[in-house]
């Protein structure tokens, strides 16, 4: 999976509500919260990065928390996509 | 038979089909949440009756104290339909101007005017489809334009082929949603009303404020009247009143009511007297209104909450899946509110076991046209 660069779907919001984070469709009943990571994470699907490549761009940012970082990842990228909010582009 | 203390969500739900509440109907708000147990099926019942957001707003306000997960579904629930009125706000006022541009007169019925006239941001008032009236020699002409706006509309034909009141819907996917137009020649089929009128017919009409651009609607007692006779249309034994449908009308009364001429309501459309003095039970009428419309309040129908049972939209074959024993049951014998909502008997007359006749007659012919329907689409 990781190796495929995951595009968010067009017409996916992020919307910030009180202090969380939630991921909507207009046209869809169920919403995704979304914490800090997350919501990074999603900003950073731009069709160009692979997952691999989004995790090395956050480790940077956080190195004390890059031997978990790869693990959220592939987590967050996985139920977007069983969410529908990201697709995989070669 | 049930008393109300059995169904305190559906209650609920009703007391907020409004827009405004003052402290007593507030207070009424918070009284009724602390008589409900079980939280879970309130989004979705609020979202079957097009009142999340409304009942979000009203139980914030009342500082209704809701379960987390309850909380967050129905703020999602709210943020959606704000998203979705955007969308939806864009292309109606494109529609409108092309047909300006194209000067084919247009009106704005039910949701689409009301999001823009009525309430105080569009919002809070979800809806299904968008409804235009057009002159029905305007009709093809109305969904060709749609067409050319990117919708997907099935064109007639011929205008002699067009019987319904409306033509078939016209849909188009913007931005993720699924936006469907309805294309109406007359507010009602020939005969199912007292009444239908044709766009050339209204004289009387209410300027809808749509960002930067003006749109029409019908004036406010033939909007009143067309609200409620869809209400009376719209409920039947498989189908509780819709609550968006009673906040339409009982916020039109309540926001508007210094401006509604109440002398040509009681001459012209009685029926909106006698459907308000009923939805009087589900969300109270202010003092206010009740004197201008000079309305007389009977006893609570039996029967009115479990009514409530039968979600909006359900399908005979899901209401058969039930049971048709209940089905049966709740055809032949309905509610009392039902059977006074239909023969516009109002809340203070007697109901007479000869209104209970008419209503069966009522059953029966319904019975046959549906027989009929069949067997003609038997006969194709």
């Amino acid at each position: 999976m990781t190796a495929n660069k995951p595009r968010r779907v067009p017409d996916y919001r992020l919307e910030k509500l009180d202090d969380e984070l939630l991921l909507l469709h207009p046209a869809q009943a169920q919403v995704l919260y979304c914490n800090e990571t997350a919501s990074l994470i999603w900003q950073l699907c731009d069709g160009q990065r692979t997952g691999a490549e989004i995790s090395a761009l956050l480790a940077e940012q956080y190195p004390d928390a890059a031997d978990v970082i790869a693990r959220d990842v592939t987590s967050t990228l996985a139920q977007f996509h069983a969410h529908g909010a990201i697709e995989y582009v070669a | 038979m049930r008393s109300t203390d059995d169904h305190p969500l559906y209650r609920l739900l009703a007391l907020c089909a409004r827009i405004e509440c003052d402290a007593a109907q507030s207070d009424a708000i918070a009284r009724a949440a602390f008589g409900v147990t079980t939280w879970e099926p309130l989004p979705s019942l609020a979202e079957a009756h097009g009142i999340a957001p409304l009942v979000y707003h009203h139980l914030t306000a009342a500082d209704v104290p809701l379960p987390r997960a309850i909380k967050r579904a129905m703020q999602a629930l709210v943020m959606r339909h704000r998203l979705a009125s955007q969308i939806r706000t864009r292309v109606l006022r494109e529609i409108v101007a092309r047909y300006q541009a194209a000067e084919l007169r247009v009106l704005l019925l039910k949701g689409a005017a009301l999001a823009y006239a009525l309430y105080p941001e569009p919002g809070l008032r979800p809806m299904r489809d968008l409804d235009l009236l057009v002159r029905p020699a305007d009709a093809l002409r109305a969904q060709q334009l749609l067409g050319d706006l990117g919708f997907v509309a099935r064109m007639p034909a011929d205008e002699k082929s067009v019987t319904h009141r409306h033509l078939s819907p016209a849909t188009l996917v913007r931005d993720g949603l699924t936006i469907s137009v309805e294309i109406h020649r007359t507010l009602f089929e020939s005969g199912a009303a007292p009444f239908s009128f044709e766009l050339d017919d209204l004289r009387e009409l209410v300027s809808v404020p749509l960002a930067d651009c003006s749109a029409w609607t019908l004036g406010y007692a033939e909007t009143l009247w067309y609200l409620c006779q869809h209400l009376i249309e719209s409920t039947n034994v498989f189908s509780a009143p819709g609550l968006i449908w009673v906040a339409d009308i009982i916020s039109l009364v309540e926001r508007l009511g210094a401006q509604i001429d109440w002398a040509r309501i009681r001459s012209t459309f009685p029926q909106v007297l006698d459907t308000l003095a009923l939805l009087h039970f589900l969300t109270p009428l202010s003092d206010a209104v009740l004197a201008r419309a000079q309305i007389t309040i009977g006893a609570e129908p039996r029967d009115l909450w479990p009514m409530f049972e039968k979600l909006p939209r359900t399908t005979p074959e899901e209401q058969m899946q039930q049971g048709y024993r209940r089905t049966l049951r709740a055809a032949i014998f309905p509610s009392a509110w039902w059977v006074r909502l239909h023969l516009g008997l109002g809340s203070a007359r007697p109901l007479r076991w000869y209104h209970r006749a008419q209503y069966w007659k009522y059953l029966a012919v319904r019975f046959a046209h549906v027989q009929q329907r069949q067997w003609r689409a038997r006969e194709k």
